[in-house]
């Protein structure tokens, strides 16, 4: 009888396994075979499950790689959202660290401020934020990109990062204090280091947000900064819809969150969970 | 305590903040009492939003994708999550390839989903039909009421694995020793689960709900890939509705009277609902 139970529990958790992975796995899977498709291909009612050798093709990576310009808004997106993840980091830890060990009027305040912050959506600040850059001539540039992306994540990120500095000791900031330490001293050398990981985790995942970010990068990026996400729009098809080519874009796009993704995996969730279980 | 390294640690990131979005936003709100000849009209703009239909229904389209988004995945995390968790084999290769869905970006997910539900060659019909489950080929993206359920199953599908690993860590922080107790006094899964992992996960449950609802609200990038808010204006929310005036139509006085009505409900919302959650969250 309990025999019988264990074999049906084991059943079970194989087929849910399978079931997960099958699940996880094949939306990839199905990026990559349709893009390997000719257009014609791609358009027929019986689908191809598999790239098959006979029909496959690498004809749309080449389309998209030459007469679109895919590889000039992959690296204006890689390098807009590297630097400003670095400025988001840091800014958002120097607050998160201010609200935490010293203590300031509106200090209070400021927290339930930057709870009302985060749950305010961007898309409110896009029509303001499009007509200032307009007059400003910075519509459709890097520096506004950067500057954008590295601010919009402030209040998010100090919030993600408050739990984390709580819970950091404050008798080793004393110490730090007592041995002679400047202020400044005491972060570099004392509270950084520690945190590494943290400074880590909160770095990939906003890197990966803001890349994957549509909504800044569709309004106000053109043609000279042209980010990746807006340009996986606007593969022209004749009749139909561009199918094989909107796959090998997202595809391409994908493949470098996808490696930080499999690097850094520890990371990622670590950065979410200091609010979760503290 | 020296004011130096609080000017340079709070107030100056914080304010590039403040200068770069709030700043912007409140010359936003003194431009919605013009028109788009820069001509005052008081109070119009608000006047014609009030009358808009698309409006009310993107609005009421919003709670009800963040709500139902923001449940089931919650609900479907968690039992992922568990499920997960009592995997003895295969649970490091699963915990792996959780994230891949993640990594995939709403807008390449919402083209992906183009092909995958189109009515004549998507995979996801060819499936249904082979299967039996359906008679004939269903127009995923056509069909106003059906859009409105694939744009909400296609967040949930791409994001649910990620509240089941957030999930599976918060279970695998339970301490041992109170299911070694329970199994003692002979206690079932059923009464494990109800007892100890669904109190021991409350703060978890709580959070992650919130900040998914909070997320969802949000929403513009897959529901812009996928559907951009058709067809008509059925699969419309808040943020495409700002977009297609502000951006699309040129009318953008009008677009931000939108946006300033959006962030005061949210601010409603924000304060009569997660208010006491909040301060457990600060404290």
């Amino acid at each position: 009888m309990k025999r019988r139970r264990r074999v049906w529990e084991s059943g079970l958790k194989l087929l849910g396994f399978v079931v997960i992975t099958i699940l996880t796995l094949f939306p990839l899977y199905w990026m990559i075979n349709v893009s390997l498709l000719p257009e014609k291909e791609v358009i027929r009612s019986v689908p191809h499950l598999f790239p098959s050798p006979a029909v496959s093709t690498l004809k749309s990576y080449v389309e998209i790689l030459t007469k679109y310009e895919v590889p000039r808004y992959l690296f204006n997106s890689v390098v807009i959202v590297l630097l400003a993840s670095v400025i988001t980091l840091f800014s958002s830890f120097a607050v998160a660290y201010a609200l935490t060990k010293y203590r300031f009027r509106l200090r209070n305040f400021t927290q339930y401020f930057i709870i009302w912050l985060v749950t305010l959506p961007w898309v409110v600040y896009v029509l303001p934020i499009f007509i200032i850059a307009s007059r400003l001539g910075l519509l459709d540039s890097h520096v506004l990109m950067v500057l954008l992306y590295g601010f919009s994540g402030i209040p998010l990120f100090s919030w993600f990062a408050l739990p984390y500095l709580y819970s950091f000791p404050n008798e080793l900031i004393d110490a730090g204090r007592l041995d002679g330490c400047s202020e400044w001293g005491i972060v570099l050398r004392i509270v950084i280091p520690a945190l590494r990981n943290v400074l880590i985790a909160l770095f990939i995942l906003r890197f990966v947000w803001a890349y994957n970010d549509l909504l800044y990068s569709l309004s106000f990026t053109f043609h000279r900064a042209k980010m990746i996400m807006p340009a996986l729009l606007e593969f022209p098809g004749y009749l139909d819809i561009p199918f094989a080519k909107m796959a090998a874009g997202g595809f391409l796009a994908v493949l470098p969150i996808i490696t930080i993704v499999i690097v850094f995996q520890k990371y990622v969730v670590s950065g979410l969970v200091g609010q979760t279980f503290k | 305590m020296t004011k130096k390294p609080l000017f340079v640690l709070f107030v100056l990131p914080f304010s590039l903040f403040l200068i770069s979005h709030t700043g912007p936003f409140f010359y936003g709100l003194s431009l919605s009492f013009f028109n788009s000849t820069g001509r005052f009209i008081g109070l119009r703009n608000y006047l014609a939003l009030f009358k808009d239909q698309t409006f009310w229904n993107a609005l009421q389209f919003t709670f009800t994708y963040a709500g139902v988004v923001a449940v089931v995945m919650t609900v479907l995390g968690l039992l992922l999550g568990i499920f997960i968790n009592s995997l003895e084999r295969g649970q490091n290769f699963v915990k792996s390839i959780l994230l891949i869905p993640w990594a995939i970006s709403l807008t390449a997910w919402g083209l992906l989903l183009q092909i995958a539900l189109s009515q004549q060659f998507g995979v996801v019909n060819y499936f249904l039909l082979q299967t039996g489950i359906i008679r004939e080929r269903l127009s995923w993206l056509g069909n106003p009421s059906l859009a409105k359920v694939s744009v909400m199953l296609a967040r949930v599908y791409k994001d649910v694995w990620f509240s089941a690993l957030l999930f599976l860590t918060a279970r695998q922080n339970i301490p041992p020793e109170l299911y070694e107790e329970s199994a003692l006094s002979g206690a079932g899964p059923w009464q494990n689960f109800r007892y100890i992992t669904v109190p021991m996960l409350r703060p978890a449950i709580l959070y992650i709900g919130i900040i998914l609802f909070v997320f969802a609200l949000q929403d513009f990038d897959l529901i812009y890939a996928l559907t951009g808010g058709g067809p008509g204006f059925a699969t419309e929310v808040v943020s495409l509705n700002i977009y297609r005036h502000g951006v699309r139509y040129g009318k953008y006085e009008y677009g931000i009277a939108t946006s300033v009505l959006w962030s005061l409900i949210i601010l409603g919302f924000t304060g009569v609902v997660f208010g006491p959650l909040q301060r457990r969250v600060v404290e």
